[in-house]
């Protein structure tokens, strides 16, 4: 079974589709080398923009579909595959060859509300916490059915908590904050934190009522990444050093932040320009050798089981 | 980065002070004394003025004190008592006794930190502390590296007071 992993931050621009797309392609690329399969959760689309251009990304939509077509499948009380959805090899270049793709579609953009005006009536605590969980679940369930296929599934999330990112949590074995290290992402860090242990308390008291014999203290797994750190001329800012070591000294995410980070050099612009990792747009250059250890660091904080 | 060129000053002029505060011990010679207070007098007067007048006033304010102290020292070298002086508040220096270094632990919690920073510490264990969070010292007063870095234990504990699902 695949290890699943969301990359999660309610804050925009926090490198969150990047740091899921090279990671994604360190995983496959790297020795030892896996199947990856990377879900774009997000209606900007840009993970998917960044594995394939947009003449080939509109044929795949209309001839097979994106994610969107999961969750409309559950609004009209259908089942729709993911194996059926999956778009194999969207990357040409031989490297990527490990790599797979869900596509997203701007249609999820509004999916929060279609979930939400689904919800049916109900009578007891017991059809409250079912309809919670049914509707959360829908990307767990989808996944299920692809998860023997693949070493891991990322998942790139939108920036915000609803029912789309619900979905991608539920779906999860663990998660991954990306930051910045300033005063800002620090403050939505700690928000975060707090929101999304309410969600999984949610889900466990939901899972409980429903069925009681479950183990209700399901907690997940979690770290948090500096990226786009701010450097010039080769140092670290001072703001950005005074910030990494307030996250990381604090009681509580001291023993969850990643050592890696990565800078916020011109190459990762460059390459995602090339719809390529910088591993192959510009191999040698700092984010290059900072993605690589990411990623070795990703697969020791979660490692396959 | 251009550098404050009063700072430098202020530091050599506060060196100077300290020098010949050594000067007012009561055993020194009551003559001397007098003189040496009305030069400090003037050179207290003199770094306040530094501190906030605008530079072009402080550049024109200094010449004359600062010759004043250049020939009241090429005096005091050729001067018997001075010397004599000198020598006695060295040697009393020298006895006074120094510390043991306080070792700064690596992983500091917030508590360990103020429990630190409340003891008199040497500059350069207050930038062991200093770097564990991230702070720079650089070439900053003592004082002002402790503060930041209070100042940075306060928003960490702020930062955390949002994670608190109580809160």
């Amino acid at each position: 079974m695949a290890k699943v992993i969301s990359f999660i931050n309610y804050k925009g621009g926090v490198g969150k589709t990047t740091t899921t797309f090279h990671v994604g392609c360190g995983l496959a690329m790297f020795e030892p080398k896996k199947k990856v399969l990377l879900i774009d959760a997000d209606p900007q689309t840009n993970l998917t923009f960044l594995c394939a251009d947009f003449a080939q990304w509109e044929k795949q939509v209309a001839d097979v579909g994106s994610l969107e077509t999961v969750y409309s499948a559950y609004l009209k009380s259908e089942r729709k595959s993911l194996h059926d959805l999956v778009w194999h090899r969207p990357m040409t270049r031989p490297e990527l060859a490990n790599i797979d793709l869900v596509p997203s579609t701007i249609e999820l953009l509004d999916i929060d509300l279609r979930l939400q005006s689904r919800t049916k009536a109900a009578t007891t605590i017991q059809e409250v916490a079912q309809i919670h969980l049914d509707q959360r679940s829908i990307l767990l369930r989808a996944i299920e059915e692809v998860s023997s296929d693949y070493d891991y599934i990322l998942i790139d999330c939108p920036p915000n908590l609803y029912l789309a990112t619900q979905n991608a949590l539920y779906a999860s074995d663990g998660y991954l904050v990306t930051l910045m290290p300033d005063h800002f992402s620090t403050v939505g860090v700690n928000f975060l934190d707090r929101k999304i242990k309410q969600l999984l308390r949610e889900r466990n008291l939901s899972e409980q009522i429903v069925n009681p014999a479950s183990d209700g203290m399901r907690e997940l797994p979690y770290f948090l990444c500096f990226v786009k750190v701010n450097v010039t001329a080769g140092r670290m800012q001072l703001v950005a050093k005074e910030q990494m070591a307030t996250v990381r000294s604090s009681a509580l995410f001291s023993k969850k932040v990643f050592e890696s980070r990565t800078d916020d050099y011109k190459d990762i612009r460059e390459a995602t320009t090339e719809q390529l990792p910088v591993y192959l747009n510009s191999p040698g250059s700092q984010n290059d050798s900072l993605y690589r250890e990411m990623t070795k660091e990703f697969r020791s904080k979660f490692p396959l089981s | 980065m251009k550098r404050n060129p009063t700072s430098g000053l202020i530091a050599q002029l506060n060196r100077i002070r300290l020098d010949l505060d050594t000067f007012s011990n009561p055993e020194s010679r009551s003559t001397l004394l007098k003189n040496l207070d009305a030069l400090i007098a003037r050179l207290s007067a003199l770094r306040d003025q530094l501190a906030d007048a605008p530079l072009e006033r402080r550049l024109s304010d200094i010449g004359m004190p600062l010759g004043q102290v250049i020939e009241f020292l090429k005096l005091a070298k050729d001067d018997y008592a001075v010397a004599a002086l000198i020598s006695d508040a060295l040697h009393s220096r020298e006895a006074k006794p120094q510390r043991p270094p306080i070792n700064i632990p690596a992983n500091l919690t917030n508590v360990q930190i103020r429990e630190l920073l409340a003891q008199d510490l040497s500059k350069s264990e207050i930038k062991a502390i200093a770097v564990q969070r991230g702070i720079s010292a650089g070439k900053r007063r003592d004082d002002e590296v402790r503060r930041d870095i209070l100042r940075a234990l306060e928003r960490q504990e702020g930062y955390e007071r949002l994670a608190d699902a109580r809160a």
